[in-house]
């Protein structure tokens, strides 16, 4: 009797598994066509993780609960009788990992309908077909933008918005804000010790001094994002400015070229990280990292993830390198009691490396808030009402209501007004864009790879050399792994190449 | 007769199995078939939202030469010898001191004054830590009131400090579930032993040694093996406090090296080997103690 219950008890498990597995829906695996949705349900629900915009969320910890997402999804609503609109948290993740909790729900389909993320974190999943391809609809009108004939039209700045194509040519994402970098200072502390902002990166580096000399932190900057991200981007485009023309491969299109002019796509980067450009021989990109690790005594100590705002709110720190989102917290803090002013990076001269170009630096920032479609919308049969709720969002009534409201990005909206408060940062977004973004241009397993040897060798772990050599390896692979998952042809590159008299290292 | 007595054994194991039943299909559906089934992926290349393909060993292979999670096996050894060493031990004095504590209102507030941090959720300990390691944070401000200014650190960025500054967390490592198991130990110590051991003219420290000690034998096997698997299984703090295991290498650990291989990478069949490979080394160490713990209580040397 027991061996019989015993393998009752088995039969009725594998039941309960087989109908657990049933009620997981059809996801469709990489490559497969998604299917066709067949009767359209009778109310329409759109989920959104809204990134910094979400309702009832106080950005900066300072001013309103923002509400303005909710207003439009409100609008759209009545608007739309049987759609709904909801908003979903997406977990904070240390280190930029947004992208774990995504893929999870992706790979389930169960991902929210809109999900804001960093549309390079898109592109390292296109070969799976999760993400929607928003090309064909960018192509047709925006039926809430009068006289609109093309959806593409209502950004404001269409180059920025086209240079977001990923490696396949299509753009996965809807830029809806603009987000620069600045360097923030404490007028006050300048003022007492005879500084004011500097006008070259030699004249940065004696205030920074003068200002550790005086007991201050000179400059905030948090490891994982400015030490890692920004600043290499930084100094690689000074000192390789000058040679940009020969190492630029191939230009895109007029479109993107406006915005990108001489980015090194990732194929390119590719192509000259295996042709020993940016190896330990190389001089040029040896001094890159000779010029960060030489920059590191004026940072703060701690550069793992720490309150870096409050080091530069409580007068620690007479500088801080942070971003337009920053201008929220210093316009609302009640406590906040010193005067402050915003610069950019000072261009790097010759008086510090022969290979410095001297030119004004190049900036970072670009799309801010991305919202990307997903899988989950082709599912559920609701891609065509999720599209129409993303155009009514780019109205320029919509986007200056949802972006002016959180007074930390500029609208990419035409006819959006921009908040004044932000008017630094978009002079310093009329800069050129640098040359390429190390991270973020190859897999996330070299992103994480590269970070945390920069943190190592700029915390003092190992010298120079052993760092180039280091790098040089594991960016090989990287290389490796990114030719062989897009198989690039190189003979183009290699004929250019020969004709600009170039043989590798860059030198 | 005979019949009837079957029949009435068989009726309640019915009954029995359908009052288990739940539990028991709740436990094969969460629990045995995500583990059979990463068992399995453990063999294969499964990039999350594509198709297996069986790799026979060839994780395992890469795994044995793989520099990260050899660095991270070698830091999760010396968490491992620092929580056995500090993380069991300082919980015990705790408890001893409790005992020792002259009434039973000193020792109830005792209790109390262990027990109570136990209510703050863990992310909450591990962000107030990140705090104190900060520029802005308590080891700063302590170094720069008594003039060493010159000792101030990057305490979590520094390859030479990050491990330790993870190991420290936690400080003064008085944790009050370790320290209420070891409490209830010596409470259930027969008066009768203790007052032989005072009459023999054993010290307090001798009485620790001799009396208490091996007493409480089975509560330190208890409180080790849980450390070792919660050391062997955790890594949130370090994920909490560096984000990455970082810098380098310094404070990586097997159990992030597979969240990340799992889900940031998406190299769900890898994360699968790493994750038998942890399973095996914990099941091993388990057998090990149960089997040393059998072949003691054979000998009658240990209590039962």
């Amino acid at each position: 009797m027991s061996t019989r219950l015993f393998w009752l008890f088995l039969v009725l498990v594998t039941a309960v598994g087989a109908v657990v597995r049933a009620a997981g829906g059809g996801v469709p695996a990489a490559g497969e066509p998604h299917p066709e949705p067949t009767v359209a349900p009778a109310r329409h629900l759109i989920e959104i993780t809204p990134g910094i915009y979400r309702p009832g969320n106080v950005p900066q910890s300072v001013g309103e609960p923002l509400r303005a997402f909710r207003d439009i999804a409100d609008e759209y609503e009545r608007l739309h009788p049987g759609v709904s609109v909801r908003f979903r948290q997406a977990p904070a993740v240390a280190g930029g990992g947004e992208g774990d909790w995504l893929r999870t729900q992706l790979a389930g389909g169960i991902a929210p309908e809109i999900v804001q993320i960093n549309t390079e974190v898109v592109w390292q999943d296109l070969d799976k077909g999760w993400w929607v391809n928003l090309e064909p609809y960018l192509a047709q009108p925006n039926p809430y933008v009068p006289g609109n004939e093309v959806w593409w039209d209502c950004f404001a700045d269409i180059a920025l918005t086209k240079a977001k194509r990923g490696p396949d040519g299509n753009l996965y994402c809807i830029p809806m804000d603009i987000v620069e970098t600045g360097i923030f200072y404490n007028k006050d502390v300048f003022a007492s010790l005879g500084l004011s902002p500097p006008a070259d990166w030699e004249e940065f580096i004696r205030i920074q001094k003068t200002l550790k000399d005086a007991g201050y932190i000179p400059l905030v900057v948090n490891g994982f994002t400015v030490v890692c991200d920004w600043t290499q981007d930084i100094i690689f485009d000074q000192l390789f400015y000058e040679i940009l023309d020969q190492i630029d491969l191939e230009k895109g299109s007029r479109d993107e070229e406006a915005y990108l002019r001489g980015y090194l796509a990732p194929k390119e980067l590719c192509y000259l990280i295996k042709r020993g450009f940016f190896g330990p021989d190389n001089p040029r990109y040896r001094e890159v990292w000779r010029i960060i690790r030489d920059w590191r005594p004026y940072w703060s100590h701690e550069l793992a993830n720490t309150d870096m705002d409050r080091l530069f709110l409580t007068q620690r720190g007479a500088m801080y390198w942070s971003g337009s989102w920053f201008i929220r917290r210093m316009k609302n803090d009640p406590y906040l009691d010193f005067d402050w002013g915003i610069f950019y990076v000072p261009p790097i001269t010759k008086a510090t490396s022969p290979y410095a170009c001297g030119a004004e630096s190049a900036v970072i920032g670009g799309a801010g808030n991305q919202y990307s479609v997903t899988n989950r919308a082709v599912l559920d049969g609701e891609l065509d009402i999720v599209i129409d709720f993303l155009r009514f969002l780019t109205t320029p009534e919509s986007a200056e209501r949802l972006v002016g409201e959180a007074q930390m990005f500029f609208p990419n909206v035409k006819g959006a007004r921009m908040d004044p408060e932000l008017a630094a940062f978009a002079d310093i977004f009329r800069h050129r864009y640098c040359t390429v973004k190390w991270l973020y241009s190859l897999s996330q397993e070299f992103n994480d790879t590269h970070r945390r040897w920069i943190m190592y060798f700029v915390n003092g772990g190992f010298g120079l050399d052993e760092f180039l050599a280091l790098s040089d390896s594991y960016m090989q692979q990287a290389a490796d792994y990114y030719i062989d998952k897009h198989g690039y042809d190189f003979s183009e590159y290699d004929r250019v190449m020969a004709e600009r008299g170039l043989s590798g290292g860059g030198r | 007769m005979r019949r009837n007595g079957r029949s009435g054994r068989s009726g309640d194991g019915w009954r029995g199995w359908l009052f288990v039943l739940p539990t028991l299909v709740l436990l094969c559906v969460f629990c045995y078939y995500p583990a059979a089934f990463a068992l399995r992926m453990a063999f294969a290349r499964w990039d999350i939202g594509g198709q297996p393909q069986w790799v026979g060993a060839a994780h395992f292979v890469t795994l044995m030469r793989d520099p990260v999670f050899i660095a991270g096996a070698k830091n999760l050894l010396r968490l491992l010898a620092f929580a056995l060493c500090v993380g069991l031990w300082m919980p015990l004095l705790a408890a001893e001191l409790i005992f020792h504590a002259a009434t039973e209102r000193r020792r109830y507030l005792l209790r109390a004054v262990f027990v109570v941090p136990m209510v703050v959720p863990l992310i909450v300990v591990w962000l107030v830590w990140r705090g104190i390691y900060s520029d802005a944070g308590a080891v700063t401000a302590f170094l720069e009131l008594v003039g060493k200014g010159h000792w101030i650190r990057g305490w979590l960025s520094d390859p030479d400090t990050a491990l330790g500054a993870l190991m420290f967390v936690g400080f003064p490592f008085v944790s009050g579930f370790p320290m209420l198991i070891y409490y209830a130990g010596l409470s259930n110590i027969s008066e009768s032993v203790l007052d032989a051991a005072r009459i023999d003219g054993a010290s307090t420290l001798g009485a620790f040694r001799h009396v208490h000690l091996p007493m409480i034998r089975p509560q330190v096997r208890l409180l080790a093996i849980l450390t070792v698997l919660g050391v062997v299984q955790g890594y949130e703090a370090v994920y909490v406090l560096t984000g990455d295991g970082g810098p380098g290498y310094c404070t990586m650990v097997p159990g992030l090296y597979m969240y990340q291989n799992g889900f940031s990478y998406g190299k769900m069949g890898y994360a699968s080997a790493i994750g038998l490979v942890m399973f095996v080394a914990i099941l091993a160490f388990t057998l090990g103690v149960q089997r040393y713990l059998r072949g003691e209580a054979e000998e009658g040397r240990g209590p039962r």
